[in-house]
C-alpha cells in the first residue's frame, strides 16, 4: 500500500506551500513534492499596462525582491525601446542590485538558516530561530541585522523608498548617488566586510560537524543556470547567459537572453501553481537545472574580484566538478556578500555614481524584450510583448524559485529517504527537510503578506486518503 | 495580515525617559498594495501622512522587516496598521505584546515579533498598538473593497487619536 506524508507548510518561508512525502508498501519514500499553493495571477493582470510602468508595477509584486523585478523589468523597456542604457546607469543599477543581493542574502543567512546549525537541528523549535540566537549568539545576530541594514539602505540611499523603489526604468534612472549618500556608504563598509568575513570563517568551521548533512541536502546532479561576463566571471546584472552540468563542463555558453526560449522550457504540473523550467536540450524532467549563488558560484571561472575570488577557490575544491550540495548555497550566499561589498567599494571610486547623464529617451523599436538580471534566488526572466504604442500585450515572468522547483522536490525526496523508515514522522526529518528547502530561500510571496503564518503540519495519507498519521507545530 | 489573538493587551506601560517621551511616535502602516484590502494599512498610513501631524512619523511599506526593529527602539510609541482578516468591526485597535512564542520568522515578521527583536537587539521596546481594518477580498488588483474603505476612514480616525492628546501614544 502507497502512502504519503504532507508536510504544510513549511515554515519560515514565504507563501504558503507543502509538502508531500510518497512511500512505497515497504514504509520506504520514493518520491516528494514541493507544492505551490500561491496562485499567480501576474502576468495576466500585467497586459493592458503600458511599458512605462511596469517596472514600478512589477517591484510591486513581491516585498522581499522588488528590486530585482524592477531592474529585471526596466532591462526588458531598454531592449524594447532599443536604447543602449548610459554607463551611470548601468552603474547604478549594479549598485542597487548589490545592495539587494546583500541584504537578501545576510537574512537569509544570518536568521532564516543559521539558527538550525548553530543551535543544533534537534534543539526545540521555541529555541531553535533567531530569538535562541540571540541568547547563544547575541553579536551575530546584531551584526546580521546591521548587515542586511546596509543593503537597504543602498537600496533607499538610490531608490528612495526601500521597498518598491521606481526608480529604474526604460532607458536608465531617474537619479544618480548623492555625495551625503556616498559617504554613508563608504562609513559603513568596512563593518560589513568584518561581519562577512567573520561569518564566513565561523560557517566553514562547522563543516566537518556536518558532513552528515552536506551529503544528503540536495546532493545530485543537475544543470546550472546563471550570468557570466564576457570572460566568464561572476556577473549579476548583465552578460550572457550560461548552462553548465556538474562534472564543471559548459553545456552552452554566451547565449543572448533574448534567445532564453531556445533553451528553457517550461513544464506546468497539476500539483503546484509554480511552474517547473528545465533546459530544453536534456528535455523535462533530466533537463532540471539550479539556480541562484550554488550555481553562480559553479558556473564562473572567477568572481572578478581578490577576496571574493580566494573564497571562490576554497569553495570550488569542496566538489571534483561542480559543488553539487544544496547546503552550499549558504557558503556561496556568503562569498556573493564579499563580491558584493569589493564591487560596491569599487563603483564608491567611480565619478560615474554622480552623473547626470542617467537616461535614453527613445520611442518604441521593438514590439518584444527580455530583461534578465540575477536576483538573490537565481536569474529572473522578464519578457515582455507590446503593440506600437507600447501597451503590454502579453507577459512571461520566470522567477527564481520556479527554476529551482525540481531541485526542491529532489532535495525534499534525499533528505526524507534518509531519515524516513515507516510510517511515522520522524521528528530530525521535519527539522532537515524544512532546511533542506530553506537552502534555496525560496520567495513565494508575490502575493498577499496574508499567508504564511500558520502552523506545520504534517499528514500520512494512505493511497485512499485516510489519514494515517499527523503532527502539528504551531 | 495579521492573525491575533483576541486576549486583551495586558502589559503596562515601559516607564520612558525623558528621552523617548519626546520622540516621535511612529505609524506602520503595511501591505500589498496590488492585493485588494492587503492594502489598508499602506492606505491608511498614507491618510495618516497627508494630515503632517506633529511629533508623528510614518512609513507605508509592503512588509514587516527585521531591520526596522533599530529604528522601533528609539520611538515613544509605534502603531501599526494592517489588514484585519477576522475583524468583528470595520476598525479595531489593541495594545501588542512582545511575541514570546517562537515566530513564524519568516522573510517579513510579525509586528510582536518585531517588538520583541526590538528589545532583544537593541534594549528597548515602546508601546505598540495594532489598528486592523476589516478586509476581506485579497484578489489581484488595486481597489479596496467598499466594506474596507469604509473601514478606513474609521481608522484613521483611531490612529489620529492615538497620536494626539485624545490618545494614549
Amino acid at each position: 500500500m502507497s502512502q504519503r506524508i504532507i508536510i504544510d507548510p513549511v515554515t519560515r518561508i514565504e507563501g504558503h506551500a507543502k509538502i508531500s512525502i510518497y512511500l512505497d508498501d515497504a514504509g520506504n519514500v520514493t518520491d516528494a513534492q514541493f507544492h505551490v499553493v500561491e496562485f499567480r495571477g501576474f502576468e495576466r493582470f500585467c497586459e493592458g499596462r503600458t511599458l512605462g510602468e511596469m517596472p514600478a508595477l512589477t517591484a510591486r509584486t513581491c516585498g522581499i525582491c522588488p528590486v530585482s523585478h524592477l531592474l529585471a523589468s526596466a532591462k526588458a523597456g531598454d531592449e524594447i525601446l532599443a536604447v543602449r542604457v548610459p554607463p551611470a546607469a548601468d552603474k547604478l543599477r549594479r549598485l542597487m542590485n548589490l545592495g539587494q543581493l546583500v541584504q537578501s542574502h545576510a537574512l537569509s543567512f544570518f536568521h532564516l538558516s543559521s539558527p538550525d546549525f548553530l543551535l543544533g537541528w534537534d534543539a526545540p523549535i521555541a529555541k531553535r530561530n533567531v530569538f535562541g540566537l540571540l541568547d547563544n549568539h547575541a553579536d551575530l545576530a546584531r551584526a546580521g541585522i546591521r548587515l542586511r541594514q546596509f543593503g537597504q539602505e543602498i537600496i533607499e540611499l538610490l531608490g528612495a523608498k526601500k521597498i518598491h523603489p521606481a526608480w529604474a526604468v526604460p532607458g536608465g534612472v531617474r537619479s544618480a548617488l548623492t555625495k551625503e549618500g556616498r559617504e554613508q556608504i563608504c562609513r559603513k563598509l568596512p563593518e560589513a566586510f568584518e561581519t562577512t568575513v567573520k561569518v564566513t570563517a565561523l560557517f566553514k568551521s562547522l563543516f566537518d560537524a556536518l558532513q552528515r548533512e552536506i551529503q544528503v541536502f540536495g546532493n545530485f546532479h543537475s544543470v546550472f543556470l546563471g550570468l557570466v561576463g564576457p570572460n566568464g566571471e561572476w556577473e549579476h546584472h548583465g552578460g550572457a547567459l550560461r548552462f553548465s552540468d556538474s562534472s564543471g563542463s559548459v553545456l552552452a555558453d554566451h547565449v543572448d537572453p533574448q534567445n532564453y526560449r531556445e533553451y528553457i522550457g517550461e513544464s506546468v504540473q497539476s500539483s503546484s501553481y509554480l511552474k517547473s523550467p528545465y533546459y530544453k536540450p536534456l528535455g523535462f524532467p533530466d533537463g532540471m537545472y539550479r539556480v541562484g549563488p550554488l550555481a553562480r558560484l559553479n558556473l564562473c571561472q572567477s568572481m572578478g574580484t581578490p577576496r571574493a575570488e580566494a573564497e571562490r577557490k576554497e569553495f570550488r575544491a569542496l566538489g571534483s566538478g561542480a559543488v553539487t550540495s544544496c547546503f552550499h548555497y549558504h557558503y556561496a550566499r556568503l562569498i556573493e556578500i564579499l563580491a558584493c561589498l569589493e564591487r560596491i567599494e569599487a563603483l564608491m571610486d567611480d565619478p560615474d555614481i554622480h552623473s547626470d547623464h542617467l537616461r535614453a529617451d527613445a520611442g518604441i523599436n521593438k514590439l518584444r524584450g527580455v530583461g534578465v538580471s540575477e536576483a538573490p534566488r537565481g536569474t529572473l526572466f522578464h519578457d515582455y510583448e507590446v503593440d506600437p504604442d507600447g501597451q503590454i500585450l502579453k507577459v512571461n515572468l520566470i522567477i527564481a524559485t520556479g527554476q529551482n522547483n525540481l531541485a526542491m522536490n529532489r532535495t525534499v525526496a534525499q533528505i526524507a529517504k534518509h531519515f524516513v523508515r515507516g510510517p511515522k514522522i520522524p521528528e530530525e526529518m521535519l527539522n532537515r527537510v524544512e532546511h533542506g528547502i530553506r537552502c534555496f530561500d525560496p520567495c513565494l510571496s508575490c502575493s498577499t503578506h496574508a499567508v504564511g503564518h500558520m502552523p506545520l503540519l504534517v499528514r500520512l495519507l494512505g493511497p485512499d486518503g485516510s489519514l494515517l498519521d499527523e503532527v502539528r507545530r504551531s | 495580515m495579521t492573525t491575533l489573538d483576541h486576549q486583551p493587551a495586558t502589559r503596562e506601560a515601559m516607564p520612558e525617559s525623558s528621552h523617548f517621551a519626546a520622540a516621535p511616535v511612529w505609524v506602520v502602516g503595511y501591505g500589498n498594495t496590488l492585493r485588494g484590502d492587503d492594502a489598508a494599512g499602506v492606505l491608511a498610513a498614507e491618510a495618516i501622512e497627508a494630515l503632517g501631524l506633529d511629533g508623528v512619523e510614518v512609513l507605508a511599506c509592503h512588509q514587516l522587516t527585521p531591520e526596522m526593529a533599530e529604528k522601533l527602539a528609539t520611538m515613544r510609541s509605534v502603531i501599526f496598521i494592517d489588514a484585519g482578516e477576522e475583524n468583528q468591526r470595520p476598525a479595531e485597535v489593541r495594545e501588542l505584546t512582545e511575541n514570546t512564542e517562537p515566530p513564524v520568522f519568516g522573510h517579513a515578521l510579525d509586528p510582536r515579533a518585531l517588538l520583541a527583536l526590538a528589545r532583544n537587539l537593541f534594549g528597548r521596546s515602546p508601546r505598540a498598538w495594532l489598528v486592523t481594518v476589516a478586509a476581506h477580498s485579497f484578489e489581484l488588483g488595486a481597489e479596496p473593497s467598499p466594506d474596507c474603505v469604509a473601514g478606513l476612514a474609521l481608522a484613521v480616525e483611531v490612529v489620529e487619536d492615538l497620536c494626539t492628546a485624545k490618545g494614549r501614544a
